[in-house]
């Protein structure tokens, strides 16, 4: 006979039983619905609903920049199948009034691996006092401090980056069956390939947006990308028609530190947590002081080739250390190489 | 705080609706039904929504409208007896993903062999993460029966769990 299962099991249980159940966007039908309704009981039809706050082509765009600083957090919304390790509270999570600075804010960067750059995220504290865009506490406040957050060439690991020209800021958001975007830059043509970048990049600094954008909004709805009031193209792309999400492999680093972020100081033992999607679902970790290797150790994610949760603890005396995950090999060397992440922290 | 009944239903969908599904596929077993309830609630919540402005009582309110549809729809149903879930279709790929996908059937499996009564409440604590008081509050029924519906529903679907291996 097995143990009895207790909370922990059950509720594990029950949020991976359903942890693959991904409905469709009802959101328009439900619209639709409920005008049908609200015509025959006579109530006022709404349409699609803008922030409502345009500023003046070239003037008063500082007013949407946002103050970054890098905080990373376990728990936060929405990111490729971390729901499942934190379980959901009862009640309307997306529409508390922002407290200034929010914190907790997705947003997405460029980083590099083996197969070239692609997308971590990071949790950041955002300053939103005098954004009438960001101060909203709607889901259009939510996704204009994500993107604002992306744009704002400041993330928290040194070894990230944005992909975007500096000035870049939002003029308006709109959140209905697609995320709308108005971008602009006083300085900079944003509809043209940025020089230096590869049509790779391009696309991928769209995505880093349309990450952040779904990670504020809390759905994964597509973004239609407007410069200046206008779809044409973007950094190069063609943004004649919503950008949907690519898929998560070809799109996210395979290896994410979650917890502790960049700077963090931690007493030890110490747990580490993060995404990964490994071969065999294995990943390998060391705890380097200079090119000192003072820990080493290898965590299992939770789910094999898709990204997933994994965790491990560390035990180190009190010092400086570089912490780092890598993919495990397969090829023992032939490949490209493993994908690593990697934090500076402080153990006390 | 919104009070505009369209607005307020956009928030719900945002905070709400997937996790309203996934509820609903708990109780009910399959993700079409699950949808359809899910999608008729909103609906049906939403012309109340001007006078809850208060987003908790609203999502309150609208995760009750799921349950009271999700029991009706199981009357419905019993009729039917023996229904066999149909699981979401799982994903063709690797081994270990199509090893996943048949142990999240089994447990969707063996939760619809359980009473109603068992299968909400353990949805209800385990999923939804809700307190016996408020699960009793919902239900209508105490907390000594919101205790002992849950240990009954964890110890018989540890037995159907078994079964399966």
């Amino acid at each position: 006979m097995s143990r009895p299962y207790d909370d922990d099991d059950l509720r594990m249980l029950l949020h991976d039983a359903v942890a693959d159940v991904e409905p469709d966007d009802a959101l328009p039908r439900l619209r639709e619905r409920t005008r049908r309704a609200g015509a025959a009981t006579g109530s006022a039809q709404k349409g699609a609903r803008w922030g409502g706050w345009l500023v003046p082509v070239g003037g008063a765009v500082a007013a949407t920049a946002l103050t970054v600083a890098g905080v990373s957090l376990l728990t936060g919304p929405f990111g490729p199948r971390d729901d499942v390790a934190t379980p959901p509270e009862p009640g309307v999570t997306s529409v508390e009034p922002p407290a200034d600075p929010v914190t907790g804010v997705p947003a997405y960067f460029l980083g590099d691996t083996p197969q070239g750059p692609r997308l971590f995220r990071e949790f950041l504290t955002v300053e939103v006092a005098g954004d009438p865009l960001a101060s909203r506490d709607d889901v259009v406040g939510a996704v204009a401090r994500s993107v604002g957050a992306a744009l704002e060439s400041a993330p928290a690991d040194p070894d990230y980056v944005t992909g975007w020209p500096a000035g870049t800021a939002l003029r308006d958001v709109a959140v209905d069956d697609v995320i709308t975007l108005d971008l602009t830059n006083p300085e900079v043509d944003l509809t043209a390939p940025p020089g230096g970048t590869s049509p790779d990049e391009a696309g991928l600094a769209l995505q880093q947006i349309v990450r952040s954008a779904q990670a504020g909004a809390e759905q994964r709805l597509p973004v239609r990308f407007l410069v200046d009031g206008t779809a044409t193209t973007l950094l190069g792309q063609d943004v004649t028609r919503p950008v949907r999400a690519g898929e998560d492999l070809a799109t996210l680093a395979p290896v994410w530190i979650i917890d502790p972020g960049t700077g963090a100081e931690v007493a030890s033992p110490f747990t580490v947590t993060g995404l990964a999607a490994a071969y065999e679902a294995t990943v390998e970790w060391e705890l380097l002081s200079g090119d000192r290797r003072v820990a080493e150790g290898f965590a299992t994610a939770e789910e094999c080739c898709t990204m997933a949760p994994y965790s491990f603890e560390v035990s180190a005396p009190p010092g400086t250390y570089t912490l780092l995950v890598r993919q495990s090999d397969p090829s023992g060397g032939e490949g490209p190489g493993p994908a690593q992440d990697t934090k500076q922290i402080t153990v006390r | 705080m919104a009070t505009d009944p369209d607005l307020l239903l956009e928030q719900l969908y945002a905070g709400q609706y997937r996790r309203l599904v996934r509820l609903a596929v708990l109780v009910l077993g399959d993700q079409a039904s699950a949808e359809e309830i899910v999608q008729d609630s909103f609906v049906a919540v939403h012309p109340k929504l001007a006078r809850l402005s208060d987003p908790e009582k609203a999502a309150a309110y609208l995760r009750t409208t799921v349950l009271n549809r999700c029991r009706s729809a199981l009357r419905r149903r019993a009729v039917a007896l023996r229904h066999v879930p149909s699981p979401a279709p799982p994903i063709p790929g690797a081994d270990a993903d199509a090893l996943i996908a048949e142990r999240r059937r089994q447990v969707l499996a063996a939760l619809q062999q359980l009473p109603t009564r068992q299968r909400e409440v353990l949805a209800l604590r385990y999923y939804l993460d809700l307190d016996e008081a408020t699960i009793a509050d919902w239900l209508g029924i105490s907390r000594g029966s919101v205790k002992s519906h849950a240990s009954r529903g964890a110890a018989a679907l540890r037995t159907l769990m078994e079964e399966t291996r």
